[in-house]
């Protein structure tokens, strides 16, 4: 992905689909059909300004890593200006949308997540052994209250065998 | 078919005997949660019993300041 010389994602094509809502307003074929559609879809890229002053680089899978804290502008936004415009952004952000979701089938639903998880047991693995040893802190706080828990138990036992002596 | 669930007031009182971080944060969550759904007197005098038995009696204190923490 190309991004513009100020670090702003270029438009169309480029832009910050992963921003973009997943469903409703820019649910796929809804885009600015309507005047009211349009008037919340100006509304909605106005509060996303923050959101067009963060660089990013690349597409797909990278992610999390690619959005570079750049400093924001000081100038005032450019949106396009007539409606023909945003629709065609949305169109461009949908169409980004799209090939992300299929690289991201192809890769498999939780093929990131699994890796991750993966990644931390090797790590602990290296670090502490794998499965990681009992935290001691959780085992005295385990050992306390099953020490209160038969305190109490006894207490009523005690008690309740007394009261059935005195009640039989 | 019937099937026996313990009710908020219920894990108020087990997380009182308890009485760990965790289990005053979840008091605090279940008393926030339920708290108009609770029992509170009927809370409180299991806390005094068990603050009996367990020789602590700052309990009873420390669960009044969870509650005003939550109202």
């Amino acid at each position: 992905m190309a991004a513009t010389p100020d670090h702003r994602p270029a438009r169309g094509l480029s832009s910050t689909s992963s921003m973009a809502p997943r469903s409703g307003l820019f649910a796929e074929g809804s885009a600015g059909t309507h005047e009211g559609t349009e008037l919340l879809l100006v509304g909605r890229l106005q509060q996303w300004d923050a959101v067009w002053r963060v660089g990013r680089v690349g597409t797909g899978a990278c992610r999390g890593s690619c959005y570079a804290p750049i400093m924001a502008r000081k100038d005032p936004p450019s949106l396009p200006e007539n409606t023909e415009g945003v629709r065609r952004m949305v169109a461009g952000w949908q169409a980004v949308e799209g090939l992300e979701r299929e690289e991201r089938r192809q890769a498999g639903p939780d093929a990131m997540a699994v890796r991750g998880a993966l990644e931390l047991m090797d790590l602990f693995g290296a670090l502490h052994g794998w499965p990681p040893p009992e935290n001691e802190a959780r085992r005295r706080d385990s050992e306390l209250v099953r020490s209160r828990w038969v305190r109490v138990r006894s207490f009523y036992q005690a008690h309740g065998q007394a009261a059935q002596q005195k009640n039989p | 078919m019937k099937i026996s669930v313990a009710t908020p007031e219920d894990l108020v009182i087990y997380k009182a005997l308890a009485w760990r971080d965790r289990d005053r944060y979840d008091i605090e969550q279940l008393l926030t949660l339920h708290g108009d759904r609770i029992d509170l007197e009927r809370v409180r005098t299991f806390i005094r019993e068990l603050a009996q038995i367990l020789d602590a009696p700052e309990r009873v204190p420390e669960f009044e300041r969870l509650v005003q923490k939550v109202n």
